[in-house]
């Protein structure tokens, strides 16, 4: 008796091993593809542009230099 | 909106804009410029808007950047098709001149929404430069859409309340979907074109037209009425706007007039995706004189489109004044757009939109007396006054009171443009 249980888990061992395979072997079918990536796999040069930011991260400074611009009243009537 | 400093409005958060992925980004990539330290030479050629060209979002949000180009908010093909229909070709070239002074400042690019204020009402940074993936009703959707929408929607009209659903705490884009605004998988000629969304019937499904349980959709059902016929205010109605310049080339604009105003029509735009017979129609501001300034007769054809036309505006109500009693709309011809209405100089351009007068109560009904979904004692004919099993050879009348000829199944109309066409 106990031989035979030794052979019907050695079966089953080797079904479920065999499935295993045969699952790797043709790939997985997806119901929906995978969404595809929206980024376009591309090389972002480094950043260097720190110039910019030293200006535009420091309130201070842009207090200073940002000039207001003259609203101009508008003279057009009426809902736009 | 509120007004923004002139440092704010250009202004990066560091520590928040760090985490943004576009900070990878070299800023001179998107925005041209130099990245030196003379603040002149690093604003040369600088591109205050990168998102005008298609390719600085496009390149990698591939997605949705194709798709949004052939969105209104992109195309503005509502204003050529408004105008192209009234005009000639010959007359394009002088018309797309005056798009160009009065119209093209309100293309909306992905940054107009996403990075920034719209460019149309003066920009300046949403969030310290980062990505806002849902943009802020206020500084953006009602920063365009302002003179009706966001008057209507706010309560901001006076003496006339907020739309239920901005009272219940919902934005813009709690109905009009990304996908919506962003025109994915539609080529719309104008707003009406197309699939008619967003719809009620996406949230209120177990509430509309028959099996609803409500007294007076039971009774309406779904192709006779559109919901802010029932469920919409008074709303602004322009008149006769004009574009001119000043000396010094400053476009503006003037509206002769303008009021509050609900007029039931007849909805020229009948199709599978909007079968109502009547609906809320708006004046639109257009004259045949409107771009006098730009030639002479410019809209020769000015009789091909309405001027009363289909509108769905952002005031709803549960309760309002046309939905209290049966009579509160059925024989008041206050609530349509009868010939009177109508100027003389436009009932031929109105001509499918005109209504001949408010529906009569049908027969057994009485005024103010209360709608039962009971089957009217006459079971020779439906609710509408249409036979039902065993027609007889005499005319009656359906329920607005029209005519219907018996033995004819009523025919749906084909689908046509909003302009009759």
């Amino acid at each position: 008796m106990k031989s035979l249980y030794s052979l019907l888990f050695f079966v089953i061992g080797i079904i479920l091993i065999g499935a295993g395979i045969l699952t790797q072997a043709v790939g997985v079918v997806y119901a929906t593809p995978p969404r595809q990536a929206s980024q376009t796999a591309s090389v972002v040069p480094p950043f260097t542009d720190n110039a910019c930011l030293e200006c535009h991260i420091n309130r201070e400074t842009l207090q200073v230099l940002a000039v207001e611009e003259e609203v101009v009243a508008s003279i057009s009537e009426g809902p736009g | 909106m509120p007004p923004m400093a002139a440092w704010e409005r250009v202004w990066i958060d560091a520590e928040t804009y760090s985490q943004d992925l576009h900070s990878l980004i070299n800023c001179t990539q998107c925005h041209g410029g130099q990245a030196v330290n003379d603040m002149t030479l690093a604003h040369t050629d600088m591109n205050e808007r990168p998102a005008q060209n298609a390719e600085t979002c496009g390149s990698c949000h591939t997605d949705v950047t194709p798709a949004s180009l052939n969105s209104l908010h992109s195309t503005l093909a509502g204003y050529d098709t408004a105008l192209y229909e009234r005009s000639v070709p010959e007359n394009h070239p002088v018309l797309e001149d005056m798009e160009a002074s009065h119209c093209n400042e309100c293309h909306t690019t992905c940054g107009d929404c996403h990075i920034s204020q719209p460019f149309s009402v003066g920009g300046g940074l949403l969030d310290g430069h980062n990505y806002v993936e849902t943009p802020p009703m206020s500084q953006t959707c009602t920063a365009c859409h302002g003179s009706r929408v966001k008057n209507e929607y706010f309560g901001l009209n006076e003496g006339f309340p907020s739309d239920v659903h901005f009272r219940n705490r919902m934005s813009c884009s709690d109905c009009h979907t990304a996908d919506e605004i962003h025109g994915i998988g539609i080529t719309a000629d104008h707003r009406y074109d197309g699939v008619a969304e967003p719809s009620c019937e996406s949230c209120h499904q177990d509430e509309i037209g028959v099996g609803s349980g409500i007294e007076q959709h039971e009774i309406h059902g779904t192709e006779i009425l559109s919901c802010q016929s029932c469920h919409s205010i008074e709303y602004t109605n322009c008149t006769n706007c004009h574009v001119e310049q000043t000396d010094d080339g400053v476009p503006f604009f003037s509206v002769e007039s303008h009021d509050m105003g609900f007029y039931l029509g007849r909805n020229d735009l009948q199709g599978a995706e909007r079968p109502y017979r009547y609906v809320t129609v708006r004046h639109v501001p257009i004259d045949r004189d409107s771009f006098s300034f730009y030639g002479d007769n410019l809209l020769p054809n000015f009789d091909n489109r309405p001027t009363w036309m289909l509108a769905t505006p952002h005031n709803i109500q549960r309760n309002t004044p046309q939905n209290a009693t049966c009579d509160s709309c059925h024989g008041n011809d206050a609530l349509f757009l009868t010939i009177d209405k109508v100027v003389e100089s436009e009932r031929a351009a109105n001509i499918n939109i005109i209504v001949d007068g408010a529906p009569l109560l049908p027969a057994g009904y009485e005024s103010a007396t209360p709608i039962e979904t009971e089957s009217p004692a006459d079971t020779s004919t439906d609710f509408w006054g249409e036979p039902v099993a065993t027609p007889t050879p005499t005319e009656s009348s359906d329920f607005w009171g029209e005519p219907v000829p018996q033995n004819t199944p009523e025919v749906t109309p084909e689908p046509t443009d909003f302009w009759g066409g």
